[in-house]
């Protein structure tokens, strides 16, 4: 669960996109129904979810937020409910659900695509009655009044179409829809997003604020931003670390903004002398524990945590390693810097994420795929 | 189907919004019989848009539209057009989405119409 500070909260830009995103928050926010938000990763779902809740009359309650993927479904269950004393091993006293903690708030549900068709149930189920009952009591306990809102980044009607998601939840939860368009799609917005997240990072950060040429302008807007606002935020960040208050041209910006074809190339040309910001997070991020000698748990597991990695990128990461180490976990500990004791804590991090590879496949492709990666072969 | 850009309805207008192209014939065609003036939308953002200005006497919108929910809508007329009265129109009785209704202030039918009862909502209805 993340704490905003509620003045940090605002939706930037001055496209068409945005404004009407705005006036539909307004829209959203008087009318206190569900609200489903819908959008590519990083766009600021959560955001959006954030504005809501504040212009509503909910906005003195709380905002709960809970993030449906990645946590197994006895656990958010749990979490959303609540549980009784004795219900499962571990479970040494009752245990209120997040849904009553926010009485007369709002709870929003991110990456509300992600829940188990049992979860689903539990939760039409909930929206019916508005009934909370916790895990392993035989009744229910409490009617609590909240504000669902949900946010996910899949196609429902496809999940839908694929079995995955139930339709009677879709169209529960989607009273209200809304849609942050990509980054890409209101790239107008990129110099003022830019500027934002430059001035901010240089200010927390205590360092000159670096100038901007209009050639490094130029590739910001020309990139496409595929990581949205959340990777334009870290770029930012990246360089007013690194500028030290000099104008930014377009060299000094990361290689997948200038040259997204051949960043390949351009990373390992660069060689192990390269900055670590000058490819795609996951090459890069591997970049520092294979040749950097830096820690996994320094390195991947905070930007995972923080969601500036998606399960993807993690698996991409784990993926790498597995293949240089013909598929040994212990030896992938060694690779990423973790100390052999970690060995246990390591691979309970991957099963709860759900990026436990199986390592059998990686026996047999290991030899190939070294010769055909360069990257991942670099040592 | 008319969906020209959204000039300000006559009053008495009513609006009909469901994607299923037959059922929308279907209730247009009614509407006319009894004499009613009808604006028909397929899409979402066309009646959004349309809905955005005017202020029709009743909308019909069935709860589904596309990736949308009908009820929606309601929320972009409800400011500057209070009195147009909303019919929401849903091909299953799902009670949440009834009480989502009657909370916005908006009558529940459920597929097929009955049409008498359809009647009673439209202007004249209940001479």
């Amino acid at each position: 669960m993340s704490v905003v500070p509620n003045s940090e909260v605002q939706l930037l830009g001055q496209s068409n996109a945005v404004q009407t995103i705005l006036s539909d928050v307004d829209c959203a926010a008087r009318s206190g129904a569900k609200v489903l938000i819908t959008g590519e990763t990083g766009v600021g779902k959560e955001v959006v979810a954030r504005l809501i809740h504040l212009r509503s009359a909910r906005a003195a309650g709380r905002l709960v937020t809970v993030n449906c993927a990645g946590l197994p479904d006895s656990l958010l269950e749990s979490e959303l409910f609540g549980h009784v004393r004795g219900s499962f091993t571990g479970a040494y006293r009752d245990k209120p659900g997040l849904l009553e903690m926010a009485p007369n708030g709002t709870v929003f549900l991110d990456e509300v695509g992600e829940m188990s068709t049992r979860m689903q149930v539990v939760l039409l189920r909930f929206l019916e009655t508005g009934e909370i009952q916790r895990v392993g009591a035989d009744r229910s306990h409490i009617r609590v009044n909240v504000r669902l809102i949900t946010a996910t980044n899949r196609d429902l009607p496809k999940e839908i179409a694929a079995g995955n998601f139930r339709e009677d939840l879709f169209f529960r939860l989607n009273v209200i829809r809304m849609h942050i368009p990509p980054l890409r799609e209101r790239i107008e917005d990129v110099p003022l997003l830019f500027d934002h997240y430059l001035d901010y990072y240089c200010q927390q950060h205590r360092v000159a604020r670096p100038q901007v040429s209009p050639g490094a302008l130029d590739a910001l807007m020309a990139y496409r931003w595929p990581g949205n606002i959340r990777e334009l935020r870290n770029v930012a960040e990246r360089l007013a670390l690194k500028s030290s208050g000099q104008v930014l041209r377009p060299g000094d910006l990361p290689t997948e903004v200038v040259k997204p074809a051949d960043r390949f190339e351009a990373a390992a040309a660069e060689g192990a002398a390269a900055a670590p910001s000058t490819s795609s997070p996951v090459e890069d991020l591997t970049g520092r524990m294979l040749r950097h000698g830096e820690s996994f748990w320094s390195v991947v597991h905070p930007l995972f945590m923080a969601r500036d990695l998606t399960r993807d990128d993690l698996r991409r990461i784990i993926e790498i390693g597995l293949e240089n180490t013909n598929g040994n976990y212990r030896l992938l500990v060694a690779l990423y810097n973790m100390p052999n004791e970690d060995y246990k804590r390591f691979l309970g991090f991957l099963r709860k994420h759900n990026c436990h590879l199986p390592f059998q496949r990686f026996r047999t492709i290991a030899s190939r795929a070294q010769q055909t990666r360069p990257v991942a072969a670099a040592g | 189907m008319s969906s020209e850009p959204s000039a300000p309805a006559q009053h008495g207008t009513i609006v009909v919004v469901d994607d299923d192209v037959s059922c929308l014939v279907a209730v247009e065609q009614i509407l006319r019989h009894w004499g009613l003036e009808t604006r028909t939308f397929r899409a979402f953002e066309d009646a959004r848009s349309y809905l955005a200005h005017a202020r029709p006497a009743v909308v019909i919108v069935d709860v589904r539209l596309g990736n949308y929910n009908g009820l929606q809508l309601i929320h972009f007329s409800r400011q500057h057009s209070p009195e147009t009265q909303w019919l929401v129109v849903s091909g299953f009785d799902d009670p949440v989405l009834r009480n989502e209704a009657t909370r916005l202030g908006a009558a529940f039918l459920t597929k097929p119409l009955d049409l008498q009862r359809l009647r009673e909502y439209l202007p004249g209805g209940h001479t």
